[in-house]
């Protein structure tokens, strides 16, 4: 479903050429769940970017579902994010001023549907993340936990074929993180296309397959092998 | 998005920013509010003179004391008016009389002379213009009478202490009691009150702190010789400016070719008024122009810095679908709202105020003239699209990888 090849990104930092990935070559079937981990700054979010069309790689060519995405205008690429990709922040980007129901609306004003339809969306989102009865309350009132799961609400209501988490749990305590992970394991098993970003051995661990990214080079990362190393430090990180 | 969605984005963007919002409606209601409101008052004001010198008569030419110095024939506009040079009246009943012999087209010639008097009603006093004329000129004005009578031929020929009041000496003399019959005095001469005149408003004029009586009777009771105006109606409204020029022949043979007076028309002073206002118009709009300007500058800068506090809004739009245009149409809809609902507002309190100014100054008529609505919601929603593009832009050029990571 997702073939990105030869992949590379750089930015300039004054004279000096900053590489964030580097020759990334990827393929993600329809219905995986894959999690990329990896430390700070190593290219985790601008591979999310990429795959997000939020961001366009230096060179290399990206296919998603068969289409090859990169000469696309930028109004193509808001209707193809609109359309098949849905985002899920670690900072949750709710907007604080409107309820719940409006922010998981948000991406449906950009869509064609009628007012009716458009709220039938989200009732049916909200009701999977366990979040229709909050619906008329504002964001600002929610707990870390249940914005996220609004968050994922808003993500899910177009019905998109790819959806990109960048660290989802990130920012909630224990309790809030599990009660996440298990939408995500639910979204799982209904065939979700997802790609995660995270840091957290336990979060990466629900996923089919793990990517490891350092200093913008990627490679498979078997957390079976590791798993017992991050035990023994004591630290849910993945010693990389 | 439909257009509709966009406004309705912008409008709850808005509402959840009601105090910034409404600081740049308020710049934008206070111009909307100076433009309207003055544009209406000198409108309705001009209606209002128009009105009136209709009213008075388009056939009707005044002679006053003074003199335009270097006039030309059909010449009557600001310049004239700068250059009309004061004199003490040399205008003589006889004036008006020989007038009224020697041209044919005059159907009426009536002198009017007036001095400050106190007039007394048993221990009551009130300071009135104790003012001389003739039977035919409540047909010039067109007066109406409360109570009694108007002054007649036989008042005229027998001399006979006859008094009109106008409606405040009137109310202040005899409060709502009725005055016909009653007696009067002014300059120690007893009058017997015949007729009282119904309120009257003419701009220039005043009829209500008057007390009339025969001309002749003023000049033997006062050291008044002359008349302060004669008023001519001209029997053909056509052959107003020829018969003016006959007018001012016979008036100047009297005065030995001195020509220490003017003859006004009717319709040169409504040219006057007319000219008069389109200054102050212009200079009102202007004013109002500033004022929007001001305002516009305002509403960018309320824009400028919403879109800033935005950003990670204006990145999650993006990211979510939101194309160039919508964002652009957001943020354009939401200066172009505040511009018209500031001006709209505006509008309404100005046609408030200009309903308090009508029952204040009832001679002033209350319209709010569509010209003027439009004109305001014309210049607001210019307003808002010209100061509410640069901020769009800017927000539009927000890229959503980089908003997204904005703290």
């Amino acid at each position: 479903m997702i073939s990105l090849t030869s992949v590379t990104k750089h930015i300039a930092d004054g004279r000096r050429k900053v590489v964030l990935l580097e020759d990334v070559t990827l393929d993600i079937e329809t219905g995986e769940f894959v999690s990329v981990i990896g430390p700070s700054g190593s290219g985790k979010s601008t591979l999310l970017n990429i795959l997000g069309l939020l961001d366009r790689p230096s060179s290399g060519d990206y296919r998603f579902a068969g289409t090859s995405v990169l000469g696309l205008s930028s109004g193509r690429l808001a209707s193809f994010r609109n359309q098949r990709i849905g985002f899920v922040f670690q900072s949750f980007m709710l907007l604080p001023r409107m309820s719940v129901l409006e922010n998981v609306e948000l991406p449906l004003l950009y869509s064609t549907l009628s007012r009716r339809e458009r709220r039938l969306r989200c009732q049916a989102a909200l009701e999977q993340v366990d979040m229709l009865d909050k619906s008329r309350q504002r964001a600002i009132h929610l707990s870390g936990g249940e914005k996220q799961r609004v968050a994922i609400a808003r993500s899910l209501v177009n019905d998109p074929e790819l959806l990109l988490a960048d660290e989802p749990t990130g920012n909630l305590d224990e309790s809030a993180k599990y009660g996440i992970l298990e939408i995500f394991a639910q979204l799982k098993r209904q065939g979700r296309t997802i790609v995660m970003v995270t840091h957290d051995v336990e979060s990466a661990r629900i996923a089919d397959r793990c990517l490891r990214i350092q200093g913008g080079r990627i490679s498979e990362y078997d957390l079976a092998v590791k798993e017992t190393a991050a035990s023994v430090a004591g630290s849910g990180e993945v010693p990389v | 998005m439909r257009l509709l969605r966009s406004v309705s984005v912008a409008w709850q963007s808005m509402w959840d920013y009601k105090g910034r919002t409404t600081l740049a409606l308020l710049g934008m209601l206070v111009s909307s509010l100076l433009l309207a409101f003055l544009l209406a008052v000198l409108h309705n004001f001009q209606n209002s003179v128009e009105g009136q010198v209709q009213g008075f008569g388009l056939r009707q030419i005044v002679a006053m004391p003074g003199r335009v110095l270097n006039r030309q024939v059909g010449q009557f506009d600001l310049s004239t008016l700068l250059s009309i040079t004061t004199m003490n009246s040399t205008l003589t009943y006889q004036d008006a009389v020989n007038v009224k012999k020697q041209v044919p087209g005059v159907v009426a010639a009536v002198p009017q002379t007036e001095i400050v008097a106190n007039a007394h009603y048993g221990k009551l006093s009130t300071e009135i213009l104790y003012t001389g004329t003739t039977p035919a000129f409540d047909q010039v004005f067109r007066l109406t009478l409360a109570e009694g009578r108007w002054l007649d031929q036989a008042d005229l020929n027998h001399e006979a202490q006859s008094i009109v009041l106008g409606a405040q000496t009137k109310r202040t003399l005899f409060g709502k009691a009725n005055a016909v019959g009653k007696t009067v005095i002014i300059k120690g001469v007893p009058f017997k009150v015949v007729g009282v005149l119904a309120p009257k408003e003419l701009i220039g004029f005043n009829f209500d702190e008057r007390a009339y009586t025969e001309y002749p009777m003023v000049i033997d009771t006062t050291n008044v010789r002359h008349a302060s105006m004669i008023f001519f109606t001209v029997a053909d409204r056509a052959s107003v400016t020829a018969v003016s020029g006959q007018i001012d022949g016979v008036i100047a043979s009297d005065h030995h070719g001195q020509k220490d007076y003017m003859l006004v028309q009717a319709d040169e002073a409504l040219h006057l008024v007319d000219i008069l206002m389109k200054l102050i118009t212009a200079v009102t709009v202007g004013i109002a122009a500033v004022s929007f300007l001001v305002s516009g500058i305002g509403i960018m800068n309320v824009m400028l810095l919403v879109v800033h506090e935005r950003t990670r809004e204006i990145g999650l739009r993006k990211a979510v679908g939101a194309k160039s245009y919508q964002v652009l149409l957001q943020f354009l809809s939401e200066a172009m709202i505040i511009s018209v609902v500031g001006s709209a507002i505006g509008i309404g309190v100005g046609y408030g105020l200009l309903k308090l100014l009508g029952h204040y100054f009832s001679a002033i008529t209350t319209q709010m003239p569509a010209y003027v609505i439009e004109a305001s919601l014309v210049f607001s929603i210019c307003i808002g699209l010209v100061f509410g593009l640069s901020p769009a832009l800017k927000a539009v050029r927000i890229q959503p990888v980089d908003a997204l990571r904005y703290e």
